[in-house]
C-alpha cells in the first residue's frame, strides 16, 4: 500500500510535483504513466524518501518509510539500471545491500537465480549489458522480500523474453499481496501488465482508475459496422448524439451509440449487416489524448525534417 | 530465470535495519572493490619505502653527519607526506564511488536512516586506516633505523626518545585523521574529481601559495592551514611560526570533525 498526499516538489522556481494524491492497492499491479517530465521519478524518490517533498506525505505500507524497523521488507526499489559500482560483482553488490537486514549469501544466490544471472553472478558489473544491469537492480528489488515493489522502467533495454519474465513477475508478486508500482514508457506493454493506471501530466494527477476505465472515459468506444446498404442505415441512425464517419463505402464508424441499439435498428428496418464490431482505442491513444495538453518535451513535427 | 522461486516462501527474509547490519554492509563494499587495495598496498609502500630509500641514499652517498634523532625520524616518516593524499582518496572514495555509480541511491533506500550509513563507513575507514598506517609507520621506523645504524660511526635513534616517539606515531596520525578529511569532503562534494581537487588544492596548494603570497604581516596565518597544522606534529618545519605539535594536530582533527559534520547535516537533509 502506497498512499500520497498532496504531494509537492519544487526546485527553485520550477515545480516537479504539484499537489499530488492518489494511493496504490496491494494486489495488483498499477502502471505509473506520464510524459517526459512529468514528475514521475520525483515521486518515485519521494516515496523512496529518498527526496524529501517540498511538503504532503508518502506512506509506505501505512507508515513513514524512513521510520520503519525493517526497511527492506517494507520496499523493494528499482530505480536506474547499473546503479552499481563498475568494479562490483553483481554478487557482492547484492550481499552489501542485503546485509543491512541480515540477510545472507543463501537468499542472495537464491535472487540471482531467479533473475538469471547465475552466470555471472561473480563477474564486474561493468561488463554488464544494459539488460543485464536491469536483472541486477530487478535482483535488488525483491532481495528483501518486500511488501511494496517500486520500479522504475524495470523493462528498459530487456530483450523479448525478458519483457515477458517481468510481467510474469509483476503479475505473480501482485497475486502475492505485493502492492506493485511501476512506470513504463512502453505502453502497449503496461496494457498488458496493469490493472490500475496513476497517470500524471505536468506534476499533476490527470487520471487513477482501471486500465479499461481509463481507456473508456478518455477516449470514445466506436462501433463499427458493415453493411451493403450503409448509406439506408447511416440514415436511420442519424439522431444527434450519434457521429457517423464513412469508411470506405460499406463501412460506418459510430460513436456514441452501443452495438446492441446499431443491431436492433437495422433487424427492425430490414438492413442486412454483415460485419458489427465495437472498436476501443489503444492505451496508447488513451494516453496521448489525456496528456496531450500536458507534454512538457513535445516534439513540434516532423515538416522540418 | 523464473518467478516460480519467488513463490516457494512467503516468509519475509528481511530482518530488521541494525547499525550491526550497515557495518557488515559497508566492510563488503569496502573489501569488493580494487581500488581499495590498490591505495591500501600503495600506502604500505610509500609509507615504508619511501623514508627508507630516503635514509639508505643518504647513509650511502659521501658522508653522513650525525644528526638529531628526531631529524632522522622525520626523514624516515618523510613518505607520510604523499600517503596523506593516497589515504585522502581513498576516503573520498567511501561516499563518492557512489554518488557517481547511483549506488547511493540504493543504499539510501535501504537505510532510510541515513546517518547509520555514514557512521559506518566511516568506523570502516578508520578501524582499517589507523592500524594500518600505525604498524607501516613503526616498521618504517624500524628499517630506517636500522638502515641508519648499519652505516659505521653513526649513533642509534632510539624509538624511546620522546620527539622521535611523537613523531614516529604522529605521522601516522595525522595520515589517518587526512583520510577522515577525504572522508568528509567526498561526502559533501560528491564527485571524485571534483574531491580530489579540493583535497589537492586544500593540503597541498594552498600552503604553497599562503608562503608566497601572504603579505608580511598575516604570513602567520598559514601555520592554521589543515596540513600545516597537522604538519607541526611530526613535520620537518617546527619553528617560531609554527603551532605546538599537539594544539597543531588537534587543530587538524578539528578540521577533520568540522568536515564529517557538515557532511552529515548534508546526507540528512537533503535529497540523495
Amino acid at each position: 500500500m502506497i498512499e500520497v498526499e498532496n504531494l509537492t516538489k519544487r526546485y527553485g522556481d520550477k515545480v516537479a510535483v504539484d499537489g499530488l494524491t492518489f494511493s496504490v492497492a496491494p494486489g495488483v499491479v498499477t502502471g505509473f504513466l506520464g510524459p517526459n517530465g512529468a514528475g514521475k521519478s520525483t515521486t518515485l524518490r519521494m516515496i523512496a524518501a529518498l527526496d524529501v517533498p517540498t511538503s504532503g506525505r508518502v506512506r509506505v505500507n501505512g507508515r513513514d518509510y524512513r521510520s520503519s524497523p525493517a526497511p527492506m521488507a517494507e520496499l523493494g526499489l528499482l530505480l536506474e539500471a547499473k546503479a552499481v559500482h563498475p568494479g562490483r560483482s553483481a554478487r557482492d553488490h547484492l550481499l552489501a545491500i542485503g546485509q543491512t537486514a541480515g540477510i545472507g549469501k543463501a537468499r542472495v544466490n537464491e535472487v540471482i537465480e531467479m533473475v538469471g544471472l547465475g552466470d555471472v553472478a561473480r563477474k564486474r558489473v561493468g561488463g554488464f549489458s544494459l539488460g543485464m544491469g536491469q536483472r541486477v537492480g530487478i535482483a535488488v528489488a525483491l532481495l528483501g522480500r518486500p511488501r511494496t515493489v517500486v520500479m522504475d522502467e524495470p523493462v528498459n533495454g530487456l530483450d523479448p523474453e525478458g519483457v515477458r519474465w517481468i510481467r510474469a513477475l509483476l503479475r505473480t508478486l501482485a497475486d502475492e499481496g505485493c502492492t506493485v508500482f511501476y512506470s513504463s514508457h512502453l505502453m502497449s506493454e503496461m496494457a498488458q501488465t496493469a490493472t490500475n493506471l496513476i497517470v500524471i501530466g505536468r506534476g499533476r494527477l490527470i487520471a487513477c482508475s482501471t486500465v479499461e476505465q481509463f481507456i473508456a472515459k478518455t477516449t470514445a468506444t466506436s462501433v463499427v459496422v458493415r453493411s451493403p446498404e450503409a448509406a439506408r442505415l447511416r440514415g436511420l441512425l442519424g439522431r444527434a448524439d450519434v457521429r457517423i464517419a464513412p469508411d470506405g463505402p460499406d463501412l460506418l464508424r459510430i460513436d456514441g451509440i452501443t452495438p446492441e441499439e446499431v443491431g436492433t435498428i437495422a433487424s427492425q428496418a430490414g438492413v442486412p449487416v454483415f460485419d458489427l464490431r465495437v472498436e476501443r482505442a489503444s492505451l496508447e491513444e488513451a494516453f496521448m489524448q489525456a496528456t496531450h495538453d500536458s507534454v512538457e518535451y513535445g516534439a513540434t513535427g516532423l515538416e522540418n525534417l | 530465470m523464473t518467478s516460480a522461486s519467488f513463490t516457494k516462501s512467503t516468509s519475509p527474509v528481511a530482518g530488521n535495519l541494525t547499525m550491526g547490519g550497515v557495518l557488515r554492509s559497508e566492510w563488503t563494499k569496502f573489501r569488493s572493490v580494487r581500488s581499495t587495495w590498490w591505495l591500501l598496498s600503495m600506502t604500505v609502500i610509500l609509507l615504508v619505502g619511501l623514508g627508507v630509500i630516503v635514509v639508505v641514499l643518504e647513509v650511502n652517498t659521501g658522508a653522513p653527519k650525525q644528526q638529531p634523532p628526531y631529524q632522522v625520524a622525520q626523514q624516515i616518516e618523510f613518505g607520510a607526506l604523499i600517503t596523506q593524499l593516497v589515504l585522502g582518496v581513498l576516503g573520498i572514495l567511501m561516499f563518492t564511488g557512489e554518488y557517481g555509480s547511483g549506488m547511493i541511491r540504493i543504499s539510501v533506500s535501504v537505510v532510510p536512516r541515513r546517518l547509520m550509513l555514514l557512521w559506518a563507513k566511516l568506523s570502516v575507514l578508520c578501524v582499517v586506516v589507523l592500524p594500518l598506517t600505525l604498524v607501516s609507520s613503526v616498521v618504517a621506523f624500524m628499517l630506517g633505523e636500522f638502515a641508519w645504524q648499519s652505516h659505521r660511526g653513526l649513533k642509534p635513534v632510539g624509538f624511546g626518545d620522546p620527539q622521535v616517539t611523537r613523531i614516529v606515531i604522529g605521522s601516522a596520525l595525522v595520515v589517518a585523521v587526512t583520510a577522515v578529511c577525504g572522508f568528509g569532503m567526498g561526502a559533501i562534494i560528491r564527485s571524485t574529481a571534483g574531491s580530489i581537487g579540493a583535497l589537492v588544492g586544500i593540503f597541498f596548494v594552498l600552503p604553497l601559495v599562503a608562503q608566497a603570497a601572504l603579505p608580511r604581516g598575516v604570513a602567520g596565518l598559514a601555520r592554521f592551514l589543515p596540513s600545516n597544522a597537522g604538519d607541526a606534529l611530526w613535520g620537518g618545519t617546527i619553528g617560531p611560526r609554527s603551532m605546538t605539535p599537539w594544539s597543531g594536530f588537534a587543530l587538524l582533527c578539528g578540521y577533520a570533525v568540522a568536515l564529517v559534520a557538515v557532511a552529515a547535516w548534508r546526507l540528512r537533509r537533503g535529497d540523495a
